[in-house]
């Protein structure tokens, strides 16, 4: 793709999204988990009166379970999924940055497991290399 | 036919949604292929049109409505291929359905037959008969305005126009001849007076005065009039033969060649101008219907509607935020006061508006009764005269939706049930018309609805043999029944007093249902009555669906809201004190509630959260809930008290989460979840069967007077007189002992107890009271519930167990050791800190204990 994505630390790994995806960055959310329910949801967080469903993303993706007191940083998104504000954790923030299409390429063959279902291609960015994640897949589909 | 122009304009309205949704659908075949869900939807608003049609009598729209949807059946069902003449035969039923609903009230007299013989024709042979061309032949003559093709012979568009408006409000046209007799001089009077009495009930189009012959005249009048034909005479005071009805659309060449008639002069001079200014007012009233049409109905989506309730709430939270802020600082800034406080209003005021955009007036449930009454009681032959107020209370729309069915039902009730027929009432010295009373009012933040008619009463004695029959109640409760007691068994499933079942009631499935309907969104039936003086039923409303009051709790770290709905009692339960109450069958908690044996459940079992064992309040809480009559418990940590909750929906990623019913915002701006009691019941593997649900009927108490925790006192006096008092919940145990098992070290007593070593402590010796030296042959140690220490309150006698709701702590008798004073049964007593006594007889022990002082802070908050 083209344009501005916002990238992040999940674990290890860098993933970026769209940024016409995110609505705003918080730190130091308050949230209530919800008992009984599923596992990669972590709680509910009220947004300026809008009940937010934060997920557990490191989770759905598969890489490895975050410390439970670095669930300070989430990012919201913007628009509805299934009929939800939907906001996930993540463990750093990076940067925005440009992309073109020459960095970008389709998930290597090796990578289409479950979680290579949700990335929607590969950006080599300098030396690094950036999970774009397919949003829509990941929040509509689970 | 149902005359209410409301109700009309209501069904108009939405069916003309249904016919642009037909539309829609209908043009969207042409773009696309077959779509099932399409097809069912078109089918869906072809037959609710049909429905509610029928319900007002408009044979017409029935019959197209009807074919239009057996065509679609059939289609739905694939019998028939959906051709693109087919869809256009659809489409022009349609556009004819439109057209009906537009005139709605001439809609009897269009030919559809036409239209309907067409689609009958699609429906028999699947195929269009392509009946086109003659069809629109005859369009010309019916499906076009009639009027329309008289005008073009008279180039008279404004009478054209007057006529069709006319039809459109319902008007009916007569014609009026009245043969004047040639000795009758007085013709201008005549006319005039005529004139008069026939614009008291309508407008005059046309009106002279022929000279038939040389015996006299004949004065015409050409009047139109929503009254019929029957009516229209008796108003004008005419004779039958001298008024004539002319159909608008059948005989409008007649109308018009008479609307066009100037022959000799005419009787009513002022023709013209009246005609004018009457087309004038005719434009100003439909122009005022438009206008009120557009005013009083803009659709707006709901979830619009109640994102800005969900808003209007977030407001109010930031501006008591901000009022809170400010406070401090309001007399150092000039001229904020009256700004916040406008501010303050203005949100106020918002809210309370913005929450009213989903109430709707009772109106709109009270509209459909008269006709019911009038039905019902003439089918079972009693006179009865119906009184209803109060129906500009207003409630939220789903409320009043569902309050349609179980309002139908008790009014069928009162009507079969309660009402005796006319001659009994003579018999009994009543007035022979009852009398049914229908009664709402707002109170205390609810909806009050009386349904009370001047009946037979509920016999208690019918109800009771019925009861006892049935088991419901035992003998010695059948004896002294209470009115409430009555009410539960009039409103259990399968009950019936009547012998006969009727088509109208009494197959007993009607108040079990009312009751279950009603309490589905969060109301109450309360039942009244009196032995041949009448019933009164008693609905209580909530004002809205989305204002829920709910008990805070706290199970662990977690809050959550339960909707008070269901919340039949609390109990509270002190370990160590009513062993009995509490016990454990096959690994399962019961609770012995008034001899009944109740279900319980933690809350934390029931929802996966890690129960924390190091139970710090020895105080069991019990949430008694009663749902649809079964009755069951749950414990939880702590009830922190009532909020009036806005329960938002579940976000759809956990809807699958059956524990909970939404999300609810508390005060501080934190999310709580709002349990979901059929849930908890399910997931808590409640099966109640039908005994259980019958056996576990429980009094019907009331909230109020339950929600106080009671607080139990152990008095207990040691050598002197006074009188201490100790919570029941702190004390584990007491125990019996003889003075020699006491055994003395260093200046310490020591007590063997279960293998245990436990340390006596004399409150005398600590407390600031009399210390007198006795040897009874028994005394008693009080256990305290402190974990890990072993120490015991050495008394010499146990006076009671009291319980009282609150306790008054007096401060005047003060000293280490003591909480305070208390008035019991008019004697002093003295509220023991046994913290502190702790304290003071062995601090370096009392010091291991790590006591937190959040525990202290609790367990004396519990006096005061």
């Amino acid at each position: 793709m083209t344009g501005k994505i916002l990238t992040f630390y999940l674990d290890n790994s860098l993933c970026g999204i769209d940024i016409v995806f995110a609505k705003e960055i918080n730190r130091n959310v308050k949230y209530t988990t919800v008992p009984g329910g599923t596992s990669h949801i972590v709680g509910l967080l009220n947004l300026r009166g809008q009940v937010v469903t934060l997920f557990d993303l490191a989770q759905i993706l598969h890489l490895n379970q975050r410390q439970e007191d670095r669930q300070t940083k989430c990012i919201i998104l913007k628009g509805l999924f299934q009929g939800d504000h939907i906001g996930f954790f993540i463990d750093k923030m990076a940067e925005v940055i440009d992309i073109t299409p020459d960095m970008c390429e389709m998930p290597p063959a090796n990578i289409n497991n479950l979680q290579g279902r949700f990335i929607s291609e590969i950006v080599k960015f300098n030396k690094e290399i950036i999970l774009m994640l397919d949003i829509n897949k990941i929040f509509d589909g689970i | 036919m149902l005359k209410d122009e409301k109700l009309i304009q209501e069904f108009v309205v939405e069916a003309k949604e249904h016919v642009e949704k037909i539309e829609s659908g209908l043009l969207s075949f042409e773009q696309k292929e077959y779509d099932e869900n399409a097809i069912n939807a078109i089918f869906r608003s072809a037959h609710n049109i049909k429905g509610t049609a029928g319900f007002f009598g408009f044979k017409n729209i029935v019959e197209l409505s009807h074919a239009m949807e057996s065509v679609l059946g059939k289609i739905r069902s694939r019998k028939i291929a959906l051709l693109f003449d087919i869809v256009d035969a659809l489409l022009m039923a349609n556009d004819e359905l439109r057209e009906l609903l537009d005139h709605i009230a001439i809609s009897e007299e269009r030919n559809i037959a036409p239209l309907v013989k067409r689609l009958q024709h699609i429906y028999i042979s699947g195929k269009d008969a392509q009946l086109i061309e003659p069809l629109d032949a005859e369009n010309e003559a019916s499906i076009l305005e009639v009027p329309q093709k008289a005008a073009k012979k008279h180039k008279d568009d404004v009478d054209n126009k007057m006529i069709r408006e006319l039809g459109k409000k319902g008007h009916k046209i007569y014609k009026y001849v009245h043969a004047l007799d040639s000795q009758q001089n007085d013709v201008e009077r005549f006319s005039s007076n005529m004139s008069k009495s026939i614009q008291s009930i309508g407008t005059i189009l046309n009106s002279y005065i022929w000279n038939k012959n040389s015996f006299g005249n004949v004065i015409v009048f050409l009047f139109s009039t929503v009254l019929e034909k029957e009516l229209a005479i008796m108003a004008i005071g005419g004779n039958a033969k001298e008024i004539e009805e002319l159909s608008i659309s059948t005989q409008s060449t007649e109308i018009f060649q008479l609307l066009s008639e100037t022959k000799e002069k005419p009787a009513y001079p002022k023709e013209e101008s009246l005609l004018n200014t009457k087309q004038r007012a005719l434009d100003l009233s439909e122009e005022k219907i438009k206008n009120n049409l557009v005013e009083e109905r803009i659709k707006v989506d709901v979830a619009l509607l109640n994102n800005l309730v969900n808003l209007s709430s977030e407001m109010v939270l930031a501006r008591n935020q901000l009022l809170r802020l400010l406070e401090a600082h309001v007399d150092g800034i000039p001229g904020i006061r009256p700004v916040l406080q406008k501010i303050d209003h203005t949100i106020t005021e918002m809210q309370e508006k913005i929450m009213r955009t989903r109430m709707q007036p009772i109106s709109i449930l009270f509209h459909s009764i008269p006709r019911l009454v009038r039905d019902l009681s003439k089918k079972l032959g009693k006179s009865l005269t119906l009184k209803m107020e109060g129906k500009e209370v207003e409630m939220d729309k789903s409320i009043l939706e569902g309050l349609i069915d179980p309002f139908t039902h008790l009014i069928r009730n009162a009507l079969d049930h309660g009402i005796e027929k006319p001659e009994r009432r003579k018999a009994l010295g009543k007035d022979p018309t009852a009398m049914i009373e229908i009664q709402a009012r707002h109170e205390g933040g609810r909806v009050i609805i009386d349904i009370i008619d001047d009946g037979a009463g509920i016999d208690v004695e019918k109800i009771r043999q019925q009861a006892l029959q049935k088991g419901l109640i035992g003998q010695e409760e059948a004896l002294d029944i209470s009115e409430s007691k009555i009410a539960e068994i009039v409103f259990s499933p399968g009950f019936s007093t009547v012998s006969q079942i009727s088509d109208i009631s009494g197959r007993g499935v009607g108040l079990d249902v009312v009751r279950s309907n009603i309490e589905k969104f969060g109301g109450t039936v309360e039942l009244h009555t009196l032995k041949g003086k009448g019933t009164t039923f008693r609905l209580l409303l909530p004002l809205t669906l989305a204002i829920i009051p709910s008990l805070i709790l706290t199970v662990g770290e977690h809050n959550f809201a339960l909707p008070q709905t269901h919340l039949q009692e609390i109990v509270r339960i002190v370990d160590g004190q009513e062993t009995g109450r509490l016990q454990w069958i096959q690994g399962q908690r019961v609770l012995r509630l008034r001899g009944k044996l109740v279900p319980i459940v933690h809350l934390a079992d029931v929802i996966g959260l890690e129960k924390s064992f190091e139970v710090t309040s020895p105080i069991t809480r019990i949430l008694i809930i009663n749902i649809a009559r079964k009755t069951f418990g749950i414990i939880v940590d702590a009830i922190h008290g009532q909020e009036e909750l806005l329960v938002k929906p579940m976000p759809n990623h956990l809807k699958e989460v059956k524990l909970y019913s939404g999300v609810t915002i508390l005060g501080d701006g934190s999310i709580a979840m709002v349990l979901d009691v059929d849930g908890i019941a399910s997931m808590g593997n409640l099966v109640f069967s039908e005994e259980e649900v019958d056996s576990s009927q429980s009094e019907m108490v009331s909230l109020d007077n339950q929600i106080q925790e009671m607080q139990d006192l152990l008095l207990f006096q040691c050598s002197g007189p006074e009188i201490f008092g100790l919570h029941l919940f702190m004390i584990a145990r007491v125990n019996e002992i003889s003075p020699h098992h006491i055994e003395e070290v260093g200046n310490k007593q020591y007590y063997h107890s279960q293998g245990n070593i436990m340390q006596l402590i004399r409150l005398e010796q600590y407390l600031p009271v009399a210390s007198i030296e006795q040897s009874g042959e028994k005394m008693y140690v009080i256990t305290p519930k402190v974990n890990n220490l072993s120490v015991g309150l050495l008394v010499r006698k146990i006076k009671d167990t009291v319980q009282v709701d609150s306790l008054m702590v007096e401060e005047d008798i003060q000293g280490k050791g003591l909480l305070g004073s208390t008035i019991i049964n008019e004697k002093i007593v003295l509220l023991v800190n046994l913290h502190e006594v702790f304290e003071m007889s062995g601090p370096e022990q009392y010091d291991q204990l790590k006591f937190d002082k959040a525990d202290v802070q609790v367990l004396r908050g519990e006096f005061s």
